[in-house]
Parts: structure tokens; C-alpha cells; sequence
């Protein structure tokens, strides 16, 4: 497992562990899911495909986001939302000085680049949105793929199902992602985090209601104003969460109104795109970025 | 920008005078243009590249073709070779006859079945195939009779080409007066006015060309539904594409996945028939980083 040394960094109070490797343009990777779930506790770490690849080429950023990965949990009660994540990695550029960023989100994560461009068009340079159907317009599957789980919640076998189900190629899910998947799982702030979603309720009551809204927000503005800055889909064309007719919608909605809109598709690909095809997936990001 | 003089050469093909642009070291990059013999509405050529001609050739060993009977290359030389298949066999003894192997096809148009048809038959000489907004190749039927019908002024006059150009586009910028004098020569040619002779006064084109063209077209569908291409296989589409339209491309790549491994699909905003000319930059990432990513 390339990525092996974490960095930390205080943004506004919460503690926050990202890596970073490579020199040139800088290129931050968010991925997807969020703190508190019960069917897997992902982490950076599921860049490792690809992170010294693109390495390579500029200077990469993984960010464990709010809650997730190693990174502290919400400080309030109110904090549980996507929109306190967002402010959370716009803290984190800020903190760490990042102007003219490349943004890369996977799945939630490309919810949050895209509201990042929205919101703070100044400090971005292009927006690259993979395999989100938090984002594009029409109702993910995730319900429908991970309902009967045989294993318990938040095992390691429970995990490695839910990851396999999001996989064309199950092969993908590696021992090093559930190690690091479970290591997450174990951390007291982890078990904090489903507690308060799941027993206490957050998840219904407020984090899924305000994402709600917080997404027809989103599309009214790309509706009106466009991305403003240049942007690609990179889709897996096998992804059963998040189907590739939600990728053609969000790219009708996007081209729309930004003149550099793009849409890549991967074939044997399901939702973690950019792990079935760690090299086709890091060129489809280079010369995004050098055809700008 | 006009195609480099120097890289012009010219080679016999089974008695076919051919000509073609050669630059560049590295992987094979073979361009086929679009388009068909005996047209009375553009008279296109290799010279249709020039707009991404000296970009890949810094990176590839890079051919663009005029394919049988077009740009500067001679007429079929018999009647019944007055067939799209006629073209690709002339393309395979051309590939054959410079020795070349592991090459990264890529089509435009008529070019993108060309390069389709070539890998289907000839894997064995081919490293990947990229096909470019080919309604030829896609499922369903392209907009051409309509958007293309009734051009201003004489058959093949600048006036008719530039408006063709035009009509395929999103925007104009790339219709360069260099793309309109390369065409005009290729017009002037007495062989260019022979194949019109033979495609539209005799009327080859509705006897032979287009029902020949359908029933390989079937042929290739049947290909991809069953057994998928033998290569990896890239399709490139503008969006905004007036002839073939998006749906189109979808309905293309969606059909090739079902069998293709490893296949790709990239689609560009604000670029209509001509996306390696409309949007030279991107056209030109896409196919780097498409064999880039195949080594």
C-alpha cells in the first residue's frame, strides 16, 4: 500500500489526516461515502490505486473528510450534514493554502467538489465528478444493491460484500482496503459517529432531509449559472448504485451551461471506477487537466 | 495551418496510386477521414487533420490516409470496387504493404466504419480502434439528408464545401481557408469528377455503394452483439454533433460494451461533427491518454 504517510492538519478545530505526495498543479482527491455509516468506513486510503500515478504528474492531495477515515468527527450535533462537510474541506484548502486546485470527487465526494466549485469558484480550476449519485438528478440504487446484507454490519466480511456489490470486478476489494476499512471501523470516534446517525436518528432526521434539499439547491444553480469552470464526468459504465442513465443526466444538465463539459466512460467499471481501471482512470484525469 | 509538405508521400497500392502523410516516431497512429468517393457536396482529404496532424506526431509515429478514391488518392479500377469494403481492403493492403503492426486505428465519420470494419477482419495488425462520430457505424439513422440537403451554388465550389462544413458544425472557427484550399485542389482533380460521374450520373451509389454499406453494417452489429470487438475500442462523439446525433453515440457504445472489455466512451461539449477540428486540445488528451492507458 503506497500511501503510508499520513499528515495532519487542524481545520477550525478538527483534527484532520490527508496525504500528499508529487509537485506541480495541485490536484485533491475527495472520496466518497459518509461519517456514521454502517456498510462501510472508507477512507483516503481507497485512492492507493492511484495516487502515486497521479503523483506523477502533480501534487496530489487524499483528504479523509469529515467524520470519515481518521479524520474527527462533527463538533455539534448540527454538523452532521453534507454541507458542514463541505465547509470542512473548504477549511482544509484554506488551511493548507490551496488556490487553483484541480478537484476530484468520487460518489458523495463528487457532490462535494461540485458544490466546492459552486461555492468557491475562485479557488478552483476544473472539477472532475466520478460515479455520483448523490449528485445527478434521479434516485441512487444503493437501497435496492445492499438490501440482505448476510454479514454483520460493519464486519469485515459485511464490508467486503458491500464493497463487492459496488464492484464489477470483485477482485478490486483488496485486503489493505478492508485492513484499513476495519482499522477505521475500530476507532471509539467511528462507533460515535453510527450511534449518533443510526440510534439517535441524525441520519433520518437531518443529515439525508438536508442533503435532500441541499441537492435540488445544487441543480438550480448549475441549472442557472452553470459550473463556471471546466468540468468532466468519469463514469463506470457497469455502476449498479449509481447507473450510467444518471451520469447522461447530469451531463445533459451540466453541458447545458459550461462550454468545457466532458463525459468519460469506462466499460467494465462499477461504482469505484477509478480502482477497476487505476491507469485508464489517472490518464482520463491527465489530459483533462493538460487539454485546459 | 496546412499539412506539413514535407511529410507527403505517395506508394503504390496494387495499382492504386496513394497518398498519405507520414510524421513522428513512437506507437502507430493511423487517421482515416471521413466521407466517400464520388460526393458531390465536399471533397475532403487527410488535410482534415491538420488541426491535430503535428500534436500527435510529437508523440506518435502518426499516417493519415487518402483513402480509395479520395483526397489526391486514384479512383476504384474497377466499377464494382465503388464500395465502402473496396476502401477497406485498399487500407489493409496499404497497412500491409508499410509492414505495420500494433496500429491504433482511428475514424471519422465513414472512417470510424472503416477502421471498425478493418479491426473486425484484421485484428492481427491492430492495437486499438478508435471510431469517431460515425452515424455509419451506429445503430439508427444519421441526419445527413436533412441537414446536408439542397447546398448553395455549383457541386464542390468553395461556396458548397464551406456551406457543408458549416452545416456539420457547432462552431465555424475550424472551417480554415487552409481545409478549403486543400479541398479545392483535391475538387479540381478530372479523377474527383470521374467518381461523381460514376457514384450520381451512374448511379453506383444507389445501385451498389449504399445497399453494400447496409448489409456490412448489419454485418457489424451482428459482430458486436455477439462477440464484441477483438481490440479495445474508444468512441469519441461532439455533443453537439448535427448529423449524428449523441444518441447515436450512446447507442453505439452502449452496444460495444456489452462484449468489449476494455472500451471507452468521451464526449465533448460545444463540438458538432468535426471534434478533433472544433476542439483540437481535448480531441487531442482523449487520444493520448487513451493508448497511454492501454500500455
Amino acid at each position: 500500500m503506497p500511501m503510508t504517510n499520513p499528515k495532519w492538519i487542524d481545520v477550525d478545530g478538527v483534527k484532520t489526516r490527508y496525504f500528499e505526495a508529487g509537485s506541480g498543479e495541485p490536484l485533491v482527491l475527495f472520496f466518497g461515502g459518509n461519517f456514521g455509516s454502517d456498510e462501510a468506513s472508507n477512507s483516503a486510503i481507497v485512492w492507493n490505486w492511484n495516487f502515486d500515478g497521479l503523483a506523477q504528474w502533480y501534487r496530489v492531495f487524499a483528504v479523509d473528510k469529515l467524520g470519515q477515515g481518521f479524520t474527527d468527527n462533527p463538533k455539534r450535533d448540527e454538523d452532521y450534514t453534507m454541507a458542514a462537510v463541505v465547509n470542512h474541506a473548504h477549511g482544509f484548502l484554506r488551511a493548507l493554502g490551496l488556490r487553483h486546485v484541480h478537484l476530484a470527487g468520487h460518489s458523495r465526494g463528487g457532490y462535494l467538489v461540485c458544490r466546492l466549485t459552486l461555492e468557491h469558484p475562485e479557488i478552483v480550476k476544473s472539477c472532475t465528478i466520478i460515479d455520483s449519485a448523490t449528485l445527478a438528478p434521479g434516485v441512487e440504487r444503493n437501497e435496492i444493491v445492499f438490501a440482505g446484507n448476510p454479514h454483520p454490519l460493519l464486519s469485515r466480511e459485511g464490508q467486503r460484500w458491500v464493497y463487492e456489490r459496488y464492484s464489477y470486478n470483485p477482485k478490486i476489494v483488496t485486503e489493505d482496503w478492508l485492513d484499513e476499512s476495519m482499522a477505521v471501523c475500530a476507532l471509539p470516534k467511528y462507533r460515535e459517529s453510527v450511534r449518533k446517525m443510526k440510534e439517535e436518528g441524525l441520519n433520518g432526521r437531518m443529515f439525508l432531509p438536508q442533503l435532500q434539499r441541499q441537492k435540488r439547491d445544487t441543480h438550480a444553480r448549475i441549472n442557472e449559472l452553470g459550473m463556471r469552470r471546466p468540468t468532466q464526468l468519469v463514469w463506470g459504465f457497469n455502476d449498479p448504485t449509481a447507473p450510467i442513465s444518471m451520469g447522461y443526466a447530469l451531463y445533459r444538465m451540466i453541458a447545458a451551461h459550461e462550454r468545457q463539459a466532458y463525459l468519460r466512460v469506462l466499460n467494465e467499471a462499477g461504482h469505484y471506477s477509478f480502482r477497476e481501471h487505476p491507469k485508464a482512470f489517472n490518464e482520463t484525469v491527465h489530459g483533462f487537466i493538460q487539454s485546459l | 495551418m496546412a499539412m506539413p509538405a514535407a511529410s507527403e508521400k505517395w506508394i503504390d497500392i496494387n495499382g492504386v496510386k496513394t497518398r498519405y502523410f507520414e510524421k513522428g516516431s513512437g506507437p502507430t497512429v493511423m487517421l482515416v477521414f471521413g466521407g466517400n468517393f464520388g460526393a458531390p457536396d465536399a471533397a475532403s482529404s487527410a488535410a482534415v487533420w491538420d488541426t491535430n496532424f503535428e500534436w500527435l506526431a510529437s508523440r506518435f509515429h502518426v499516417i493519415a490516409i487518402d483513402k480509395l478514391g479520395q483526397g489526391h488518392t486514384d479512383n476504384p479500377l474497377r466499377d464494382e470496387d465503388y464500395r465502402i469494403h473496396a476502401a477497406v481492403d485498399h487500407g489493409y493492403a496499404f497497412l500491409e504493404r508499410l509492414g505495420l503492426r500494433n496500429v491504433h486505428l482511428v475514424g471519422h465519420s465513414r472512417g470510424g466504419y472503416y477502421v471498425t470494419r478493418l479491426t473486425l477482419e484484421h485484428p492481427e495488425i491492430v492495437a486499438s480502434c478508435t471510431c469517431i462520430d460515425s452515424n455509419t457505424t451506429a445503430p439508427g439513422r444519421g441526419l445527413n439528408e436533412i441537414v446536408l440537403a439542397n447546398p448553395p451554388g455549383e457541386p464542390l465550389s468553395r461556396e458548397c464545401q464551406k456551406w457543408t462544413y458549416e452545416k456539420y458544425a457547432y462552431s465555424y472557427h475550424h472551417i480554415t481557408a487552409d481545409l478549403l484550399d486543400a479541398n479545392m485542389k483535391v475538387a479540381a482533380l478530372p479523377k474527383t469528377r470521374a467518381a461523381i460521374e460514376k457514384m450520381e450520373k451512374q448511379k453506383l451509389k444507389t445501385s451498389l455503394f449504399l445497399p453494400d454499406l447496409q448489409k456490412g453494417r448489419m454485418q457489424v452489429f451482428a459482430w458486436l452483439r455477439d462477440k464484441g470487438m477483438p481490440r479495445p475500442t474508444n468512441i469519441i462523439w461532439g455533443y453537439n454533433d448535427p448529423t449524428a446525433p449523441f444518441e447515436q453515440g450512446v447507442a453505439l457504445y452502449e452496444l460495444t460494451m456489452q462484449r468489449t472489455p476494455v472500451a471507452q466512451f468521451h464526449v465533448v461539449n460545444e463540438a458538432g461533427h468535426h471534434v478533433f477540428r472544433e476542439q483540437p486540445a481535448i480531441f487531442n488528451e482523449i487520444l493520448r491518454g487513451w493508448i497511454a492507458g492501454l500500455a
